[in-house]
């Protein structure tokens, strides 16, 4: 069993997801039956991807807007990728610029949080991103 | 024949009882903890023997569960008047060592009978919050007690500055009366705010959650927007009260304590051109150009960590105080969003009551999209800044630096909102909205018929934008007075100070007007 936060319009949810292979089908398990949090698991929202999320078919799931992890680094406003100023693997110091976004005739500098390195990058130069969405992930 | 010395023994011996609070070992512990007694709070807000309490006899009146003869020295709060740079200030201090600092009807007495006493005296009101909550011993008397303060914190608004400082726990009904306060200072360390804590959220919802997340001085500052300031201990969250005295009256039918220096400054000041990007997509630090308008180290930034996309607070310009709001560029491209429209319109609200001087910055490209915008009530919100704006009858200030669009500039104090003076940068760009909007929506047919329809666009784009993106279209039909030179703005705004600090404007009389909240 896991526990997930996910935050659909912006409420959050707290999840928990057990995975059950086709011998457990039927079978309650009694742990999460019991479980508060099993029982508001928001199932709907959170299965569909977001309406908002650019159609690319290489977009990967982590972009659902507003599902921040403490990792990811998520868009404070709509715009434009302008430029991404690092690569996956890439040492990042806090207060390094990541990625410029041009929003509202406006160029916004996304600059890390923290120190760490760059996970992965979830844009690409070009791309429309939504507030919220993930833009890249520091481990 | 002298006074009988057993009068005065006694006299004294009541005193110190009542003063010990929890006796020397728990403040021992207390001080341990880096934090100070109730006492020493108030004592360190005022200056040294200046303190009138009131009320240091007074008892409990708990009846039943065994607290009868029970002795709660000041019924756990301690209150009176004393001066901070030479101005009376009302103090109450909650004091956790005794009875948890638990509010019971004489406890709430006190807290009321001085409100009353600052209402009549006209001075400002700081209360310490420091208790577990309700007497629960007390039952509705203590419920009846909360309700007696809340309704002098609502009789006080707008009358007096009242000023939240939270040093301890404040919880379920308790956090209302600071929460109607003007300003609330958070320690960061020892105190907590919470309507319901992660315990009850667990057990009601099911959602986990910490006192970090949700009830810490760090999370109100930045995610609830509820308090103002944080302090890293109590001497620092008592440095704040005093800094922020410094900037208000002592009640609505006075002036801030300007200091009006003899002469104003006039010469250029050069440095704030530098601070401006040549490439208007280029973003700059507002508080930089904040800092070359206002007298130096005179800005005192206000909820410095929520919606940081508007930055507010009070400064001084050749001594006049003034209430600085500003867009940031730096910071979702400046744009006004529910938040900042929240935290700008009360402060706009503050200075007019406290006839505090309005200088609005302007460089906002509009108000956020987004659907979580609309559907959350941009609209209501953002009508907040327009409301305020408008129904403040102070001097009001305008400067427009890059961007003024749409609505979000009429937002930011336009002529048309009453502001008494706007001057505007070469570099501003006021205009109903962007250029590649309006050029889509004016010459759409033009644009299709193009052989190259892109570069026509692109083409009528640039010519929009070195048409209708400047200030003189507005100067020509004098929406804003006068464009002018950035190195100008200090001397040109702190002679407009000067020439308004008498401004008297009256309003059809009614009860308030509906602000949408």
């Amino acid at each position: 069993m896991r526990n997930f936060r996910i935050t659909v319009d912006g409420t959050p949810y707290e999840v928990s997801v057990e995975e059950l292979d086709a011998s457990d089908a039927g079978v309650s398990p009694s742990a999460s039956a019991n479980s508060a949090a099993t029982a508001r698991r928001p199932a709907t929202p959170a299965a569909k991807p977001s309406p908002t999320a650019p159609p690319t078919p290489a977009a990967p799931p982590v972009t659902l807007a507003g599902a921040a992890g403490p990792n990811d680094v998520a868009s404070p406003l709509a715009g434009t990728v302008v430029s991404i100023e690092v690569t996956p693997g890439q040492q990042v110091s806090e207060g390094q610029p990541l990625i410029v976004l041009e929003a509202m005739k406006m160029n916004t500098h996304i600059t890390a949080s923290r120190s760490g390195t760059v996970s992965a990058v979830h844009v690409a130069v070009g791309a429309s991103v939504t507030e919220g969405q993930i833009l890249l992930s520091i481990g | 024949m002298a006074i009988d010395k057993k009068l005065l023994d006694d006299l004294e011996r009541r005193q110190a009882e009542a003063k010990a609070s929890g006796g020397p070992e728990r403040i021992a512990k207390r001080h341990a903890r880096g934090q100070l007694t109730a006492r020493e709070r108030l004592e360190g807000l005022y200056a040294k023997h200046t303190f009138q309490e009131f009320g240091l006899h007074a008892q409990h009146e708990t009846r039943g569960f065994g607290m009868e003869g029970k002795s709660l020295p000041t019924d756990g709060v301690i209150t009176g008047i004393g001066f901070v740079d030479g101005r009376p200030v009302a103090g109450f201090s909650q004091d956790f060592m005794i009875a948890g600092g638990s509010l019971g009807k004489i406890h709430a007495r006190k807290i009321c009978e001085l409100m009353d006493h600052a209402g009549r005296g006209g001075m400002p009101i700081v209360g310490f919050n420091d208790s577990g909550g309700a007497r629960i011993q007390e039952g509705v008397e203590s419920l009846s007690g909360y309700g007696q303060v809340f309704n002098r914190n609502v009789l006080m608004s707008g009358v007096v500055p009242q000023i939240a400082v939270i040093c301890g726990p404040c919880a379920g009904g308790a956090v209302y009366s600071p929460a109607m306060m003007d300003f609330l200072i958070m320690t960061r360390h020892s105190a907590s705010m919470f309507i319901c804590g992660p315990e009850v959220i667990r057990a009601v919802t099911g959602q986990h959650t910490t006192m970090e997340e949700i009830g810490s001085a760090e999370a109100h500052a930045r995610d609830s927007g509820n308090i103002h300031f944080i302090a890293e201990d109590d001497a620092h969250a008592i440095d704040l009260v005093r800094a922020l005295l410094g900037y208000l009256p002592s009640n609505n039918m006075m002036d801030p304590p300007h200091r009006l220096a003899a002469e104003i400054t006039l010469s250029d000041d050069l440095e704030v051109e530098a601070l401006i990007p040549e490439d208007s997509k280029q973003a700059y630090d507002v508080k930089d150009i904040i800092g070359r308008l206002t007298d130096e180290g005179s800005f005192l930034e206000v909820q410095e960590e929520f919606a940081r996309n508007l930055v507010v607070g009070f400064g001084r310009i050749d001594g006049v105080v003034v209430g600085v709001v500003a867009n940031q560029p730096l910071v979702k491209a400046g744009t006004l969003d529910i938040d900042a429209s929240d935290k700008g319109s009360r402060f706009i609200r503050f200075c007019n009551i406290f006839n505090i001087p309005l200088l609005t910055l302007v460089d906002v490209p509009g108000f956020l999209p987004g659907v979580e915008q609309e559907k959350r009530g941009i609209i209501r919100h953002g009508a907040k800044m327009l409301f305020a704006y408008g129904a403040s009858t102070v001097p009001k200030i305008t400067v427009i630096m890059r961007k003024a669009y749409g609505g979000a500039f009429l937002a930011m104090c336009s002529r048309d909102m009453g502001a008494d003076l706007v001057l505007a940068w070469p570099t501003a760009e006021i205009a109903v909205m962007g250029a590649e909007g309006a050029v889509n929506i004016l010459y759409r047919k033009e644009i299709d018929e193009a052989e190259d329809p892109s570069a026509r666009r692109r083409e009528l784009i640039a010519e929009y934008q070195a048409e209708f993106a400047s200030p003189y279209r507005s100067a020509e039909r004098m929406f804003v007075h006068d464009v002018i030179l950035p190195r100008r703005t200090r001397a040109a705004v702190s002679l407009a100070l000067r020439s308004l600090l008498s401004k008297r404007e009256t309003r059809p009389p009614k009860k308030h007007g509906n602000i949408p909240l």
